[in-house]
């Protein structure tokens, strides 16, 4: 898959544009400075919202526009058929922001885009932003402070709770990559590490959470290049087992995916894990205080 | 193996599977004692009384027996509807004719998070929990989600299950359905343990789970009055008005915007000894209608003694802080409640909604810590 179409900037697309969700965070966005092209919302060809054309179909913005990637705010029952369109549209990055999508349409999604070499992040994410350029999705635009760490985060809020602490303590970011809460994702803790590395960041700071082995194994591959300058939080630890906690993917299910077991292997890698928000952002501190 | 989904009782997945043409024991599902005793001379002894539960662990806690004739079918059944299965009702009992088999296999099709895919598992020693088979004798297969189930991955596993024996076609067929079943129901996991291999090589499903996927529900309205059968009573009140609501057994709740921040908040809690009644998500918004109506679902929770003080930890992204507590100000009035209450609110203007709060003798803090620590003090 090619992961670094995520953090490219893009002329973008917003798919679901004329919600109420769609429109506001198209203003925010290009609030943020990032260039939206367009929008589709089937049937509502010809509209403007903020100033950006809206197109009844994917294929049709593309042409018109050349966006190259596109924000879906469309609802979960839509998002099978929305994806499908962009991916068939040659765009080279999706970012979905939808919640609660039946994961069979998220795997076919997937699948499909594995398969036609197209990014995906999410479904079920904030988005991304690369900070000081462009913002895709849902993100505070104000919580960002340029700099030179990349963050990677499977949870919306606690990504933000922990890079507006990072910011206020004066430790800037260069890529903030919200990974979502489903079972299934585009892109993996993994994945996510693997790219954000080649943009060599000053330290990556990685939140995640209980369920899966996502955590796991990004911390093998985190051993394996003996990287430096890792940083976690793992939400969860007082999790009890077999409910689900929010996310879909936030369960501790077949004694596997414990907070516990991931800090181990976390800190096994050398990663420096703070037991707390305020530890994390202590730990990051006195890492990089002149 | 349990799903991730809603999981369905054993006789509802086997009136699935029978729609799917897999085949079942003959049996009779009861909800409770009623009829069943009229109804014994319809079935074939001797007999299995299976107690039907969402959740695993029934063998082991007695809630599978079997019955010579009547009135040990009728014993069993009245201690089964009784019982409680890893602290779940029993939602009836499963009354079936029992099966003369030369082999028990497991199949089971689930959904593979590392490959996304779905995984066909395959195991030639069924009957026992899916976690102590010996490894030699399962195996595993990614299968496309885009492209028809392979034939060889047929030819390989009724291979690798019966090695040519009688039974082959059968144990064939039954993936072929397992699998139309999977995607046509939008299932996380089909399983059988044990499909039983008779001695004219008839494959029958002894036991059936199935699990489906609560997102897809709105495709499967026949089965959308059966979810949440085993939520609690606050647990249904939340889902009713959308928000993620989990019942836990401390004795502070905790409202917060986001799954993460909503279990970062939970843990820490525990790091000053307190622990958490309610896991109560709003989801990533930070609507201050949403708040007020989640604060009064807790209130509620409060009123009746169930949790003894309140923890609020909202992270205002799109709204403003001070929109947020001009909200909580108006819906918490009570003073035993506001009492028990502690706010943390950070993001766009903080300081003002703290201000404000605080003028309102509302106990506020910017760090989670602090307020973690309050949230302890205050339910004393």
């Amino acid at each position: 898959m090619k992961g670094d179409a995520l953090l490219r900037e893009h002329k973008l697309l917003v798919q679901g544009i004329t919600g109420r969700q769609g429109g506001h965070h198209t203003g925010q966005m290009l609030e943020y400075g990032t260039k939206v092209v367009a929008g589709v919302t089937p049937g509502k060809g010809g509209a403007f919202v903020h100033g950006v054309p809206v197109f009844s179909d994917v294929q049709k913005a593309v042409e018109r526009t050349g966006a190259t990637a596109s924000v879906l705010f469309v609802p979960a029952a839509n998002l099978k058929q929305a994806a499908v369109e962009g991916i068939e549209a040659g765009l080279e990055a999706m970012v979905i922001i939808t919640e609660r999508t039946p994961i069979h349409d998220a795997m076919h999604v997937l699948a499909l885009a594995r398969r036609n070499g197209v990014a995906i992040l999410g479904p079920n994410c904030p988005g991304l932003c690369l900070v000081g350029d462009s913002k895709v999705g849902i993100m505070p635009n104000r919580i960002f402070r340029k700099g030179d760490l990349a963050v990677i985060s499977r949870s919306g809020t606690l990504t933000y709770e922990v890079v507006q602490a990072l910011s206020s303590a004066n430790l800037g970011q260069s890529v903030v990559l919200g990974l979502g809460g489903d079972r299934l994702l585009g892109t993996d803790m993994r994945e996510a590490v693997e790219m954000v590395l080649e943009k060599g960041p000053s330290g990556v700071v990685m939140i995640g959470e209980i369920g899966g082995q996502m955590e796991e194994e990004a911390s093998l591959l985190i051993k394996e290049l003996g990287t430096e300058n890792v940083f976690a939080y793992v939400a969860g630890v007082s999790a009890p087992p077999a409910r689900r906690m929010g996310h879909a993917g936030a369960i501790v299910a077949r004694g596997s995916g414990g907070a516990w077991d991931k800090i181990r292997a976390l800190e096994d890698s050398g990663v420096a894990v703070g037991r707390s928000l305020g530890d994390l952002v202590g730990l990051i501190s006195k890492r990089f205080s002149v | 193996m349990s799903g991730d989904g809603m999981n369905l009782l054993e006789s509802e997945a086997k009136t699935l599977f029978r729609r799917y043409r897999i085949s079942t024991p003959r049996g009779l599902f009861f909800p409770d004692m009623n009829g069943i005793a009229g109804s014994l001379d319809n079935l074939r002894f001797p007999l299995m009384v299976k107690a039907q539960t969402t959740v695993g662990g029934r063998g082991k806690a007695g809630g599978i027996r079997t019955a010579l004739h009547g009135q040990e079918a009728l014993e069993a059944c009245e201690r089964i509807l009784g019982m409680h299965v890893s602290g779940s009702k029993v939602h009836g009992v499963l009354l079936e004719e029992m099966i003369d088999a030369s082999r028990e296999i497991y199949l089971a099709i689930t959904i593979d998070q590392p490959s996304r895919c779905p995984l066909l598992l395959a195991g030639s020693a069924g009957g026992m929990d899916v976690e102590n088979m010996p490894s030699h004798t399962m195996r595993r297969w990614n299968i496309d989600p885009l492209e028809p189930f392979p034939e060889e991955v047929l030819d390989q596993a009724s291979h690798f299950l019966l090695r040519g024996d009688q039974g082959s076609k059968e144990v064939r067929s039954t993936i072929e359905a397992m699998w139309r079943l999977f995607k046509n129901m939008d299932c996380e996991l089909v399983e059988i343990n044990p499909l039983m291999i008779t001695d004219s090589g008839k494959a029958i499903a002894a036991d059936a789970k199935v699990s489906i996927d609560d997102d897809a529900l709105s495709r499967h309205t026949e089965f959308l009055d059966r979810y949440g059968r085993d939520l609690t009573e606050l647990e249904r009140l939340a889902r009713d008005k959308g928000f993620n609501l989990v019942e836990l057994s401390g004795d502070i709740g905790v409202l917060a915007n986001g799954a993460g921040l909503t279990m970062a908040a939970l843990d820490t809690l525990q790091r000053y000894g307190g622990r958490g009644g309610t896991f109560l998500d709003l989801g990533g918004t930070d609507d201050p209608n949403r708040v007020s109506e989640a604060l009064g679902l807790l209130s509620y929770d409060l009123a009746r003694g169930r949790i003894r003080s309140l923890l609020v930890c909202i992270f205002g992204g799109i709204t403003k802080c001070d929109t947020v507590a001009d909200a909580m100000m108006h819906t918490i009035t009570d003073r035993n409640v506001k009492a028990r209450t502690v706010v943390r609110l950070r993001g766009n203007n903080e300081d003002e909604a703290a201000q404000m709060l605080r003028l309102a003798n509302f106990n506020v803090h910017i760090d989670l810590d602090d307020a973690c620590l309050q949230a302890v003090k205050v339910r004393e």
